[in-house]
């Protein structure tokens, strides 16, 4: 492994990131500007292979550390441009209390890099595409290579070399300058975007309770074993959460630059999924409605619904018409892919119900989700049996929830090849973050949490309490020496 | 500092008793403690190539020693002709997963075809059962040989 060039590569990533998210100015936590740097740098560096193969630049080692290099000066302008307004960050430390669950999510962690590093590419939807393009350009110097040359049909019905180029880009950039088997970046989406959820969970319920709730979240198998197996969907979820989150934020504050950041991280989604227009399409629509019954003028809302799709079509288009249609050789017909019987209406609920009963609530689900709806579905049940207690953020992370669950049955009535037991069971994860969201907004932990804290309040001011007689009976032997 | 600790206690308790859910059990002892793909127990196999063996099977392994065969063979530019996984399976041959053309490249870097491969008329060599259930890579001496060999294979459905 060149560790020279992992250095370089994160240095390259955050500082790229980091000029990215100084453009759209939105207020965040040191940990979560820190995070989605990474983010947003490891994303959008997959786009410089595309970019460099675009403009004919040969695909080496050498030009692919000068053009990483480059980018990372370019984004860093905005940076330097406001470097007088930096500040050092103040970062929190944790609490006792949370060293336990920080310990399991390190040790996790750090089996989930080990298993990264040391496997090669595996599943079969990048073999047969956008791995596979990736190793041979690495060895070709060019990303329109031998590899469509070879019969790529999969029984007829493969589009696996029509996916983003995102896997592509970055198995290049990390093959090139990294490891042989590449993949490491996704280790860096993985922490950055977990630390970040952590520290998110944390500013809304108690620590205690957002170690409990990360825990849950840790150990699903699937979404586990997404974070060392290349595929988009874990990176898809990561925008696809990030970009809804912050439309939660934008709702309350209705400020321009977060609705760009939101159109933005809606549009990298995008970039990595393409079926991720139709999500956000639906999520517009939530978006117009709390602005509807925010009393926001029709045309107002018309406008920011268009700024929000302006980000997912851009990037739809860049990803079809730029970089797919310039790089990918061969013809892609969407019609062949799309299902020929949309009139049998029945056949949608029937994916519906395929959804629930045969992947989420099964044996099957079991083995790919854990427990973990059932710890979901038992926090709401408690909030609507019990508490009653709806937040608007809980609310909005519940809307999100059947979104996403309507609008993926959706998808594999429209596309019959995206199965509900593979390319739906990976398109549930976007479902899993906004579930932990609601639980840690929910009304039962809510109340729990306001208890936490009141105690733990109690508990140091009475520490304080007692401490501060103790300090003034033992005054400073100076002190009493002048006395005397 | 005595509700910190309290809070710590519960926290470990919270976790052990998790880890104690039979699923979340099994899941940390079969998955997250797997013996075969820990550090230690592969530290002295970390090469690429045994790394792919590990990660791909067997069928990497013998995709492998085919190619390596591929001067006995004599041919300019090998096309190999894949046969369907049912008609060795029906020979007697359980051992080797037969891949699509695209893996084939990905795990050699020599090209294949199925029977219905737009290439199929310049494949040269073919995986041909004996009687003992092994595979042999053998040269298509010519297009009549090859014309047998895609009626035989006609009859199954490329289905992987």
């Amino acid at each position: 492994m060149n560790l020279t060039g992992l250095i370089f590569l994160l240095f390259a990533h955050y500082f790229t990131g980091r000029g990215i998210v100084r453009l759209f100015r939105v207020e965040m936590t040191a940990v979560a500007l820190f995070c989605f740097s990474l983010i947003c740098g490891v994303t959008v560096h997959s786009m410089v292979p595309c970019i460099m193969e675009l403009l004919h630049v040969p695909i080496t080692v050498p030009n692919m550390y000068a053009w990483l290099a480059g980018s990372a000066v370019l984004f860093s302008i905005p940076l330097l441009l406001n470097i007088k307004q930096t500040k050092m960050p103040r970062l929190e430390l944790p609490q006792l209390y949370e060293l336990p669950f920080i310990l399991i999510f390190l040790g996790l962690a750090a089996v989930s890099v080990w298993r990264c590093w040391y496997f090669p590419p595996t599943p079969r939807d990048v073999l047969t595409g956008t791995e596979l393009i990736a190793e041979f350009t690495v060895k070709e110097h060019t990303m329109r290579n031998s590899v469509f040359s070879v019969d790529y049909r999969l029984n007829g019905a493969a589009n696996n070399m029509f996916k983003s180029p995102f896997i592509t880009g970055l198995q290049v950039i990390y093959k090139m300058l990294v490891l042989p088997f590449g993949q490491l970046w996704l280790s860096v989406l993985f922490i950055a975007f977990t630390t970040w959820l952590y520290t998110l969970i944390r500013s809304i319920v108690h620590p205690l309770l957002a170690g409990i709730l990360m825990l849950i979240y840790f150990a699903i198998p699937d979404l586990f074993a997404y974070t060392y197996i290349i595929l988009y969907d874990y990176s898809n979820m990561i925008f696809f959460f990030a970009g809804f989150y912050f439309m939660m934020r934008y709702l309350d504050n209705d400020r321009m630059n977060e609705l760009l950041w939101v159109t933005f991280l809606f549009g990298m989604a995008t970039y990595i999924r393409s079926e991720t227009l139709v999500l956000a399409a639906v999520v517009v629509v939530l978006m117009a409605w709390y602005q509807y019954r925010a009393k926001m003028p029709l045309k107002k809302i018309a406008i920011r619904a268009a700024v929000f799709m302006a980000g997912p079509l851009l990037f739809n288009f860049i990803l079809s018409n730029v970089f797919i249609r310039n790089l990918v050789p061969a013809e892609f017909k969407l019609g062949d892919l799309l299902n020929h019987d949309m009139t049998n209406v029945s056949e949608l609920f029937a994916r519906y119900k395929e959804l629930l009963m045969d992947l989420m609530f099964s044996s099957k689900g079991e083995q790919v989700f854990a427990h973990f709806y059932i710890f979901f579905l038992a926090v709401l049940g408690i909030d609507i049996v019990a508490t009653r207690k709806f937040s608007k953020d809980g609310g909005l992370a519940l809307w999100g929830v059947l979104v996403v669950f309507l609008t993926l049955g959706l998808l594999c009535f429209l596309i019959p090849s995206h199965t509900v037991i593979n390319s739906a069971k990976r398109g549930l994860f976007k479902l899993i973050p906004l579930m932990v969201l609601y639980m840690a907004h929910s009304g039962i932990l809510q109340k729990l949490s306001a208890y936490l804290r009141r105690k733990e309040e109690a508990a140091t001011q009475k520490g304080t309490v007692a401490a501060a007689p103790a300090e003034r009976a033992t005054p400073a032997p100076k002190q009493v020496k002048g006395k005397k | 500092m005595h509700f910190k600790i309290n809070l710590t206690l519960i926290a470990v308790l919270a976790i052990v008793l998790f880890f104690n859910i039979p699923f979340y059990k099994n899941w940390l002892d079969t998955n997250i403690f797997n013996q075969s793909i820990s550090y230690f127990t592969v530290k002295d196999q970390l090469s690429v190539e045994q790394r792919k063996a590990a990660r791909y099977g067997s069928s990497y392994v013998i995709y492998n020693e085919f190619v390596s065969m591929y001067p006995k063979l004599k041919l300019d530019s090998p096309l190999l002709l894949l046969p369907p996984e049912k008609f060795l399976k029906e020979r007697g041959v359980n051992g080797l997963n037969v891949v699509e053309p695209t893996v084939y490249y990905y795990l050699t870097g020599k090209k294949a075809v199925w029977y219905d491969s737009p290439d199929v008329e310049k494949a040269n060599c073919a995986l041909l059962p004996d009687n003992n259930g092994k595979v042999m890579i053998q040269r298509i001496p010519n297009q009549e040989e090859l014309h047998k060999l895609l009626d035989i294979y006609k009859k199954y459905k490329l289905d992987l």
